[in-house]
């Protein structure tokens, strides 16, 4: 049977990225745009959100006693295992970002007249 | 001031809000493109696992879909990947989507505050048609990914409204595309993907302004990304959902799904389970006494652990759950062809097997003739040469090729064969 829950979570399905999600990326990255290194941060920042908002409910151990009668596990592992990947993600756009500031080589000073 | 400059002004202040230099009509309609190409197959997947359920039993949920339903036929048991691979698609195909849904809502997102909000009658059809499309996507989104974790944070049943929601999301994107089509089909032609995937940041520029409430901005900031690197960034978050979500169907990847718990398995070199024994209400203290009851023959029979010496049979076969993660082991056990033949039914036309556990929507489960009959269609008792483990059905559960794995009932108590429909 089709519940008023059901009504509900589909109206706010149809605003949660328009009125929720969308003025906080946006905010965020109008901030970062002003970085000379914005897309190696962007990068990093993105992959850490999308993962936030596929994985929030291990993370935030929410649903722990289904979760456990379904699988036989705990949540415990998700949240360091997301900050770590997160980690990682800023370590590789670092690196990456290092590397093509050694490759493209500094041009000489300009000389004094 | 009048009116009709109040307008305009507001028109002009909403649609300088909007700075991106890359929001455009060919962006938009590439992303459409791909969504048109994957979000069907999603809905089809989705819709062929309700099939697969065998709602003529009465066992596909929800019950009653008056014509909202695929054409209906006795799921077959070959190839026996025939379950793994819709329901591996409907639920990964829908996770590797979910950047490319958002990005295509943050491509339109100038559309909702456009001012005036309605300016015809065509207009007023195309803004609703809108309901149903985002409202269904990202509604089968949420209630999918937060089933996939098993967090039933929403408290109404997952079943009913993830079909329901389907449909709604099927006519809203029918509705859409019925007027936006052509507007698609415009827009992909408007630019070459061969040229923007050759064209770097320097030389990036917005697309041709279009209409007035139009996607490319009036007064755009200098693109601090190209379309490409867009692009490569949007494809780069679905690789990303892909490569996070694979391990739970692909055994050799299954660590690479950190996030997912379906990456994780109980033991190591364990398999994962849909139910366990403890939440199933089974006591391992009650099944030493064990008895598998057949009945639906002339008289009920009853075999102990030994199943009357019937042949083993070992069959390699994959189990495959609803929730999008999917496991092959070997298995090894009695044929169900025989079992029924013991309990004096040749020739089935459909089995009921029921488990020993408390209640449950999945604690008993219809099977076809062919189920039935499938040479590798089989009562288990051990897998991978063990016997199995109380989580995973021990005494004794069924297998059957491409039988979704909630059907494939776990500590078998009974099984009634019948003769006659």
């Amino acid at each position: 049977m089709i519940t008023l829950g059901m009504l509900i979570w589909f109206a706010a399905a149809i605003v949660a990225h328009d009125l929720m999600l969308f003025p906080l990326y946006a905010g965020a990255d109008r901030l970062l745009a002003r970085s000379p290194v914005v897309n190696y941060l962007r990068v990093p920042l993105l992959a850490s959100g999308l993962t936030l908002l596929l994985f929030l409910p291990g993370i935030i151990r929410q649903g722990g006693p289904s979760h456990l009668a379904a699988t036989g596990l705990d949540q415990q592992p998700y949240l360091a295992r997301w900050l770590l990947l997160c980690a990682a993600f800023f370590a590789l756009s670092g690196l990456v970002y290092l590397v093509r500031r050694v490759r493209t080589k500094p041009s000489p000073p300009p000389r004094d007249p | 001031m009048k009116l009709d400059e109040l307008n305009r002004l507001a028109a002009e202040r909403t649609r300088s809000m909007w700075r991106s230099p890359l929001r455009g009509p060919w962006l938009t309609s590439v992303l459409g493109a791909v969504l048109l190409a994957g979000l069907p197959l999603v809905a089809i997947t989705g819709l062929l696992d309700y099939v697969a359920y065998g709602p003529a039993f009465g066992q596909a949920f929800p019950l009653a879909v008056g014509p909202f339903h695929l054409p209906l036929f006795d799921w077959p048991t070959r190839p026996s990947w025939l379950f793994r691979l819709p329901q591996g698609l409907h639920v990964g195909l829908g996770l590797v989507l979910i950047p490319v849904v958002l990005a295509k809502l943050w491509s339109v997102v100038p559309r909702l505050f456009a001012w005036p909000p309605v300016r015809s009658v065509g207009h007023a059809v195309e803004r609703l048609t809108l309901v149903p499309l985002v409202g269904g996507a990202l509604f089968e989104i949420v209630t999918g990914v937060l089933n996939i974790q098993y967090d039933y944070v929403f408290g109404f049943d997952f079943y009913t409204a993830h079909y329901w929601g389907a449909w709604v999301f099927i006519f809203g994107l029918l509705a859409h595309l019925a007027v936006k089509l052509p507007a698609m089909v415009r827009g992909l032609r408007s630019r070459s993907l061969r040229a923007e995937l050759r064209t770097p940041l320097a030389r990036t520029r917005p697309e041709t302004p279009d209409s007035p409430d139009g996607l490319v901005a009036a007064a755009p900031t200098p693109p601090t990304m190209s379309r490409r690197g867009l692009l490569a960034l949007i494809g780069g978050g679905s690789l990303l959902v892909a490569g996070l979500t694979v391990g739970q169907t692909v055994d050799a990847l299954r660590p690479l799904a950190v996030l997912l718990p379906r990456g994780r398995v109980p033991a190591p070199g364990d398999f994962p389970v849909n139910r366990t024994a403890v939440a199933a209400g089974i006591i391992r203290a009650d099944l030493g006494n064990w008895r598998l009851t057949l009945t639906g023959g002339p008289s009920p029979v009853t075999l102990d652990a030994a199943l009357a010496g019937l042949p083993r049979h070992t069959a390699e076969l994959p189990i495959a759950c609803v929730e999008g993660w999917s496991s092959t082991q070997t298995w090894t056990g009695v044929r169900l062809a025989d079992l029924a033949a013991r309990a004096g039914v040749a020739a089935p036309v459909a089995a009921l097997v029921r488990s020993m556990e408390r209640g449950g929507p999945f604690s008993s489960a219809w099977l076809t003739a062919d189920q039935v009959l499938d040479p590798d269609a089989l009562l288990a008792t051990e897998v991978n040469g063990a016997p199995l483990t109380l989580d995973h059905g021990f005494p004794a559960r069924v297998i059957v090729p491409a039988l979704p794995g909630v059907h494939c009932t776990k500590w078998v108590g009974s099984i009634e064969f019948r003769a006659v429909a």
